[in-house]
Parts: structure tokens; C-alpha cells; sequence
């Protein structure tokens, strides 16, 4: 039997700085995808003389490559920061449930991200545009702080926008000269939108507070609880649910999410 | 033991009736006879849960960090090992002595339930005072004792059993303080070789579950932020052996050096029955040697050997 | 069930091949130990730390790195095939094993360290003749003086050790030793008679009928507040308990070359759920040890269907500030049903 918690040699191919604290690190293993897995899905990543932590993956499982848009916050992150293409790091997954992308077959969707969050939603916003055919209308609303910390530009205003049945609007909090976008919070955009409840869901993710707004503005727009998925972030060590830690009530993040639909999270304990 | 029992209860009553106290610290009857653990009395109609017994064992000088928060001002029973206790939080800093109101409890000593258990078995066991001594009963039958026959041994040395600088002191007796060589033990550990010492603390500090009871039970372990609970940088890793719990209690005692009062709560805390108190009785001895006499928790504003610029101080700082 | 004189006990450590456990003489009272030739220790009635170490030991090397230039290497610790034999255990640590098997042996992953090890144990159960002040076994269900999950049940009438095995594996062991007897009918009914009186010398309570239920709906009870003031947030209690199952793993390397290792850890420390952004889902000691009671008497029901309590008592015990379990659950009993 292979330990779980041993993990394997990944060589990081590419690093892209997407913001002045997150870089997108694409990593190989020694026969190319060091693990298949699904979108939502998350990895231990380390570097192990400094330690390890899970991390969304952020590329889709139709992609070649496994990506991960990584935030400076602490000292793994910081180091991992530093790595250039060439260097090793080590990976092993994948863990958590991911996105229900059956369940969502044949409904619209609606994306709304903040920040960083936007990383394990571009996993399913590509996994779905990938698989255009079995999935109706994308609308994607983004929101970051200011316009140099918005991640992944070239696919939201390139690559996504041109697709058909997508629509992407991407607010920043503050602007700046260059910015001619819309300014403010991500809620006030989706209320502009409102974005009809019929036959389709909400998938968000981003900081606690941008949540916690998103959901009140979902509820008033007509989302049911079963319409809005949202996925957590606790601190982890085993990633196989045997370690503790990382529990809201009986429910391990680690493998009973990290993708739970509001429905669900109302049933936990307040934890978060 | 009944009528200190009735004093701390209309005692604590009154102060909290007459505004000195908010809410009021002592001891309550445990689950089992040798228990008489902490409790916090949050209003005057609750007093009649203090009890006052042979197993008031735990120093609650510990909680007045976590009370220093609280408004208005906390009652604290303290014996002669908790009064100290409070000084060496006051002087430290971390307690505000204005928010704490001290009824001192002179001291008998309390019993290691250990040296009982030996005695008369375990479970259904009654301990009551006579005039001179204790009568024990248990399964294992009737005993006569005086009470240092089954105190701690951190009692049979205890230096201060009357609480000193306290606000009150209920009427009562106190033991006898202990006047012979406090560092005895040590002495003995002294006389061995340094690889015989070395054994023999490896043995004991092989033991060791870094459980951190002891930290956590110290009155001289104050810090907000422990240097074991840090990890950037991480001075030391979870794996438990030898030698990182040696670091740890190396460290820990060090760290505590001229501040710990000997109230022995530390080895009494220890589930693996490692005898700390050696450690911390030959720090405070280096202590006294290096320093002059010295006696933590005494006094408030003492100045402490290893916390004090002194521009006449004998060693030189080049 | 077979019979052996308990003089001949080292002749059956001996026969053992592999590490043999027994409760030897530590500090203050017993832990287990590799027997290294000493006699039976009569006055051992329970170990201090539950024998889960053997199984998950408290520190333990994962793998092995170092990097070269831009490469790394990682080698994994091997955990030895050697058989483990943990003789005189107590029927309520056995339990406790059972419980650690669910959570390490069942679920999405399997947890490959404990299950080889698990695999390649023999548990050999001491019944209880009697418990002490502080056991509450019989309120989870359990039997003092039986194991239902043991390899052995053994029990000791003062001259002999009687044994009867309880797995197929436990048979095959006791069949290929040649140092027993059968037991005499005299011998068989002196256990059956030991088993009865030992359930009644259990004298603590906790009552858990309901207690789930009545803790799913109560997480923001104030009686946590009150049951948590006096905690000193120390690990005795989760270390010494035989179901507790959580730990870290940490590094430690000189010049990119060190070892990963896991330790215990306990959901008592401050540190435990604290993010590298430096939010803490439990950020006060109400929320940690409200974790850890719900954790033996609604997490575990829900996510295994048992209890994750055995009622040894050692939190009882080795608590500095006597926070009772079974004192709680009395108190959850008459406050929260309210």
C-alpha cells in the first residue's frame, strides 16, 4: 500500500506573476500530470525543509498542464514565491470532493469571485467552457482590490469574453488612472446583473466578507440555498481526514469538501 | 476545615455584595474525594459552591491573566503559594494589582493523594481532622496519620504557608514553615558525576509527552506568546525525544529563573511523574548563590536578580 | 480456553517472535514497554499512556529529503514488518484501538503506517478484576474483564493466566504454543464468575444515552463558556487519551536535508486550527474544548457510529484541573435538555 502522506517530485515548468503577491505555478511530474483530478480538487504542495499546505488546483483537469495561483501570506508561500522554472517542489492529491460538474450539467452558471478566489473557479469556469456543449450560459463577476491585484487577465478579458454565451464583468474596489472598468464591490454588480434564478446556479469563492454579502444578495435575487455552491479554505496537514484540524462540526474540509452547497453549510455548526 | 469553609463563603459573599470584588476565585468539591479544583464564583449567590479542604491543591494565580480582561475587580483566595503566585504577576507586569482583591487562607499544607491511596485503597475513601492529625478511611481499611505523613512533598518544604501581601487574611493557622535545607535534594544530585546526572535526567526527560501541563499550570509562564508555540521561526520541532525535551524543560526553566516561587504545580501537573521540581529548586538555587538570597513572589515591587540594571552591579558588561 | 502458570509467563515472552509490549514500571506508574527478561508486574491495574503509541507512535519519520541543486530527492521510511504482541492491555484500550481502526483503516483513504503496523499486532487483553474510581467503561458499553475485538482475552485467578482467543489469528498463535494447558472447568467458571463481579465494581456513570442528539442542537450552549473557564489549555488529556488521533507533520532539515515526520497534536493548543494568514477558527479556548468533547460524543458518532470514548478515566485522572468528562455530560444532561 503507497502512503498517502509521502508525496511525489514535480518540476515547476512555468511561473507567471499574476499580481504583486500571486504567482501561477505550473508543475510536471516525471510522466507529465504528477495525478489526474477533477475541478475543485486541491493539493499538498511543499517545499519540505519549509513545510506544506493545500492549495486549489487551479488549472482544468481538459488541460494539459497542473497549475496552482499561489498568494504570499506566509512562510510557504513566501518561499514557494521565490522558486524559478527548473526547481522541484513535491505534490500529492488529489483531495477534497470538487465541483459537482454533473450536477450542473445543462444549467447556466454564475461565477462570482473575489481576489485569489478566483483560482479554484477558474478550474470549473475552463472545465466548463471545455466542455461547452453540456453547459448553458457563464456569467462571471469578479471583483479585487485595486486593478494590479486582478489575477488571471488574459482570460478574463481575452480568452473568456470572446467565447459564446459567456459574459465577464470584473469590478476593483479602488481604481486607478488605467482603470475604466466599474468600481466597487462584486455585489453591486451582480445586483445590476440579476442574473435570473431560473435553472441556474451560483458558485462563489473569495474572502469571508465578500461572501457573506454575495450570499445575502443571492438570497434577495431569488437563489434557493441548493443554488449556491461555495468551496472552504482551513488549515490542513494530512489532506485524508485523519489528522483533525480541519473540521467544521463532523465534516472534514479536507474530504468532505472543500465544495459544500450553502444547504449543507447551514447545517454545520457556525465554525467558520 | 468546616469553618474556613463557612468564612470563604460569607466572606466572598460580603465582598461581592459590597462592590470589592466581581466575581471571586477559590475552590470547589471536585468529582472525587481528592478533588478540589478551581472555580470561578460569578455571583455572591453562588458562594456556597466554595469549599475550603485538604486538596485545594491548584494555584489560581494562573487564571487572574485570563480575568485581567474582565471589568472591575477579581476576589482571589490565596494560600501561601498562590499569594506568591499573584506578586509574580503583579511585579511581571501581566496583572494589574488594583483589579484583584487578595483573602489570604493561612496554609496546613495539602495531601497528596497518592500517599493516601497507599495508605487505605482507592474510592470510597473519608478523611476527617482530629485534634491531632487525620483518621483515613478506605477499603483498605482505618489509619491514623499526622498530616505530614500524607502531605505533597512540595508542602513539607514550603517556606511560606501564610500568605503574604494580601488584602485580608482570614483567621486560621498556618503550618509550620520550613526552615531546614530547601535545596537538600539537589545537594544530592549535585554530588553525582556530571554523566551519572546527565543519566539520570535522561531518563527522567526521556518520559517527557510535551503535553505542556506544566507550562500551562505556571505562574511564572506568563508570556503571551510562548517560545514553544511560535512557528516563525519554530526554535523547536514537535518530534518528542531526548533532546528536544531537554530544550524544552531546559529552556522553560531558564526562562523562569528568579521567577519561580515553588509552588511545585508543575510536577504536580506532569502525568509522567518527572520530578521538575529538582530542576526548578536548582535554578533558584544557582539563583540565590549568584545573586545573593533571594525569594520570588514575596513582594510586588521586588526587584528581581535577573530583571534588574543595577550600575554598581559586581560583573562587568564589556 | 486455555490455562498457563503466570511463573511461565516469561518463557511465553520469550516464545513470542517479535516485540513484545508488557506494562512495565515508569515514573510514577506503568507504560508499555519492550519486555527485556523482567517478571510480571502484580500490582499493574492500568498504564499511564494508553498503549496507541505502539500502533501510532507519537513521533514518526514519513520520508527522508535533500535537495541537490535544483532537484530533490525523497525517500520513505519504511515501517518495519516485525510483529508487535501487546500483552495486557485493557479490554477499554483494546476498544480504543477498534475506534482508532475506524478512523485509520476506514474512510476514503487508509492510513498506510497504522495499517501495516495494525495488521502485524496481536492484542492481548487483560480483563479487568476490578476498575478504579475513576473508570467508567460500562457506561459506552464496554465489559470490564472482556474485549470483544481481542486477539486474547486473557484473565488472571492469582496462580494462572487464563487465555481464550478471540480471533482466528489469536487461535493460530495460542494453537502453535506449546507452554498452556487446558483450562480446568474450576478455571472456567472462576472467569465466568470474575467477569460478572468485575461490571459491578465500575461505579461512575456517563450518561450518553441522548447525548448526541442533545449536543447537535446545543453548539452555542453557554455551559461551554462555564465548562471551559477553568481549562489550562495543556495536552494531558488528548496525549493520554487512547482515541485521540490527531497530529502534525513537521520537518526539520539542515541545508535543504532533513526528514518529514508526523507527531501527535492536540486540538487544546492555540496553534492547532490557526491559518497563515492568522485566522483561527477556534480562536478561544470555549471553541477548543467544546472540540474535543464533541469530537468523542457527537463527531465520532456521526462520522463512525460509535462513541469516541472508552471510559478509561485518564482525562479524569490527569487533568490539573479535574475537568470530568462524565461530570459534563451529566451537566449537558440537565442544562441543555432545558
Amino acid at each position: 500500500m503507497t502512503n498517502e502522506l509521502i508525496p511525489q517530485i514535480a518540476k515547476v515548468v512555468a511561473v507567471r506573476k499574476e499580481t504583486p503577491d500571486v504567482k501561477t505555478f505550473t508543475v510536471r511530474g516525471e510522466k507529465g500530470l504528477p495525478f489526474s483530478y477533477m475541478p475543485g480538487q486541491c493539493a499538498m504542495v511543499s517545499l519540505p525543509s519549509v513545510g506544506e499546505a493545500m492549495f486549489s488546483i487551479t488549472s482544468s483537469p481538459t488541460q494539459a498542464d497542473m497549475e496552482f495561483s499561489i498568494k504570499r501570506v506566509g512562510l510557504l508561500t513566501e518561499a514557494l514565491h521565490k522558486l524559478t522554472p527548473g526547481q522541484t517542489v513535491a505534490v500529492r492529491g488529489p483531495y477534497g470532493n470538487g465541483f459537482p460538474v454533473e450536477m450542473l450539467k445543462g444549467k447556466d452558471l454564475l461565477f462570482i469571485g473575489g481576489g485569489i478566489g478566483l483560482a479554484p473557479l477558474r478550474s470549473l469556469i475552463n472545465y466548463c467552457l471545455d466542455n461547452r456543449a453540456d453547459y448553458g450560459k457563464v456569467d462571471i463577476i469578479y471583483g479585487a482590490r485595486s486593478p494590479q491585484d486582478l489575477v488571471f487577465t488574459d482570460e478574463l478579458f481575452e480568452r473568456w469574453p470572446k467565447i459564446e454565451g459567456v459574459q465577464v464583468q470584473t469590478t476593483v474596489d479602488v481604481g486607478d488612472e488605467t482603470w475604466t472598468g466599474p468600481v466597487g464591490v462584486v455585489t453591486k454588480l451582480l445586483e445590476e446583473l440579476n442574473p435570473d434564478p431560473q435553472g441556474r446556479i451560483a458558485i462563489t469563492c473569495g474572502p469571508p466578507i465578500m461572501i457573506k454579502f454575495v450570499l445575502r444578495t443571492l438570497a434577495k435575487l431569488g437563489y434557493t440555498d441548493d443554488q449556491i455552491i461555495t468551496t472552504l479554505e482551513k488549515r490542513m496537514k494530512c489532506g485524508i481526514g485523519k489528522c483533525g484540524r480541519c473540521n467544521i462540526g463532523g465534516k472534514y474540509i479536507c474530504v468532505d469538501g472543500p465544495v459544500f452547497t450553502l444547504a449543507q453549510l447551514r447545517e454545520l455548526p457556525d465554525e467558520l | 476545615m468546616q469553618r474556613m469553609t463557612d468564612n470563604m463563603r460569607k466572606r466572598a459573599g460580603e465582598l461581592m455584595a459590597e462592590g470589592k470584588a466581581d466575581r471571586f476565585l477559590g475552590w470547589e468539591k471536585g468529582s472525587f474525594w481528592w478533588q478540589s479544583p478551581p472555580v470561578e464564583i460569578k455571583e455572591a449567590s453562588e458562594a456556597d459552591r466554595l469549599i475550603w479542604d485538604l486538596f485545594c491543591t491548584a494555584n489560581l494565580a494562573k487564571y487572574l491573566q485570563q480575568m485581567q480582561s474582565l471589568e472591575g475587580k477579581t476576589g482571589v483566595f490565596v494560600k501561601g503559594c498562590d499569594a506568591r503566585g499573584v506578586n509574580r504577576l503583579v511585579r511581571d507586569g501581566v496583572v494589574d494589582r488594583d483589579k484583584v482583591y487578595l483573602v489570604g487562607v493561612p496554609c496546613p499544607g495539602m495531601i497528596d493523594p497518592d500517599k493516601v491511596r497507599k495508605l487505605v485503597g482507592d474510592g470510597d475513601v473519608t478523611i476527617t481532622q482530629l485534634e491531632d492529625g487525620l483518621s483515613l478511611k478506605g477499603p483498605l481499611g482505618e489509619r491514623k496519620v499526622t498530616l505530614d505523613e500524607v502531605a505533597l512533598d512540595k508542602c513539607l518544604l514550603c517556606r511560606h504557608p501564610e500568605p503574604v501581601g494580601c488584602d485580608e487574611v482570614l483567621e486560621g493557622t498556618a503550618r509550620a514553615p520550613f526552615t531546614g535545607d530547601p535545596y537538600a535534594e539537589v545537594r544530592e544530585l549535585e554530588e553525582l558525576d556530571s554523566d551519572e546526572r546527565y543519566d539520570y535526567w535522561a531518563e527522567e526527560l526521556s518520559r517527557c509527552i510535551r503535553c505542556y501541563a506544566c507550562r500551562n499550570v505556571c505562574p511564572a509562564c506568563n508570556c503571551i506568546k510562548c517560545v514553544f508555540d511560535m512557528d516563525r521561526p519554530n526554535w523547536l520541532d514537535g518530534a518528542t525525544n531526548l533532546s528536544n525535551n531537554q530544550v524544552y524543560q531546559l529552556i522553560r526553566f531558564m526562562h523562569v529563573a528568579g521567577r519561580c516561587i515553588d509552588c511545585g504545580e508543575c510536577e504536580r501537573a506532569c502525568p509522567m511523574g518527572i520530578p521538575l521540581r529538582k530542576l526548578a529548586a536548582k535554578v533558584d538555587k544557582d539563583v540565590s548563590e549568584l545573586f545573593g538570597p533571594f525569594e520570588a513572589g514575596l513582594d510586588p515591587e521586588e526587584k528581581l536578580p535577573l530583571g534588574t540594571f543595577d550600575p554598581n552591579d559586581p560583573d562587568s558588561f564589556e | 480456553m486455555k490455562a498457563i502458570a503466570k511463573t511461565a509467563l516469561p518463557d511465553l515472552f520469550a516464545a513470542l517472535q517479535g516485540r513484545v509490549y508488557v506494562p512495565v514500571r515508569d515514573g510514577k506508574g506503568f507504560s508499555f514497554g519492550l519486555w527485556e527478561g523482567q517478571p510480571w508486574p502484580d500490582d499493574y491495574q492500568n498504564a499511564i499512556v494508553p498503549p496507541k503509541h505502539i500502533l501510532f507512535p507519537q513521533t514518526e519519520d514519513l520520508y527522508t529529503f535533500r535537495m541537490e541543486g535544483e532537484d530533490m530527492a525523497i525517500d520513505p521510511v519504511a515501517v518495519p514488518e516485525e510483529t508487535s504482541f501487546i500483552f495486557g492491555l485493557r479490554p477499554c484500550d483494546c476498544r480504543a484501538i477498534e475506534l482508532l481502526d475506524l478512523v485509520f483503516r476506514e474512510g476514503p483513504f487508509v492510513d498506510a503506517a497504522y495499517n501495516k503496523r495494525r495488521e502485524n499486532t496481536f492484542l492481548m487483553v487483560l480483563g479487568c478484576k476490578e476498575g478504579v474510581p475513576t473508570c467508567f467503561c460500562t457506561s459506552f458499553g464496554l465489559e470490564p474483564a472482556f474485549a470483544p475485538g481481542a486477539d486474547w482475552n486473557m484473565w488472571d485467578l492469582g496462580e494462572v493466566l487464563v487465555v481464550e482467543p478471540g480471533t482466528d489469528k489469536g487461535k493460530e498463535l495460542l494453537d502453535s504454543l506449546g507452554l498452556f494447558r487446558e483450562a480446568t472447568d474450576e478455571e472456567k467458571s472462576q472467569v465466568e464468575k470474575l467477569r460478572e463481579e468485575a461490571k459491578g465494581t465500575i461505579t461512575l456513570h456517563a450518561p450518553t444515552e441522548g447525548i448526541t442528539e442533545l449536543l447537535q442542537a446545543n453548539f452555542d450552549h453557554p455551559l461551554w463558556d462555564e465548562i471551559s473557564r477553568k481549562c489550562l489549555e495543556c495536552g494531558a488529556c488528548t496525549y493520554l487519551c487512547p482515541t485521540c488521533h490527531c497530529y502534525d507533520m513537521q520537518s526539520s532539515s539542515v541545508l535543504g536535508q532533513g526528514r518529514r515526520f508526523r507527531c501527535w497534536d492536540s486540538c487544546m493548543y492555540c496553534n492547532y486550527t490557526l491559518m497563515a494568514g492568522g485566522h483561527n477558527p477556534r480562536p478561544s479556548k470555549r471553541e477548543r474544548v467544546r472540540n474535543r468533547f464533541l469530537h468523542k460524543l457527537q463527531y465520532f458518532p456521526e462520522n463512525q457510529g460509535e462513541f469516541g470514548c472508552v471510559g478509561c478515566g485518564r482525562c479524569l485522572i490527569n487533568c490539573p484541573v479535574c475537568m470530568d468528562i462524565t461530570r459534563f455530560m451529566a451537566q449537558a444532561k440537565e442544562v441543555m435538555a432545558k
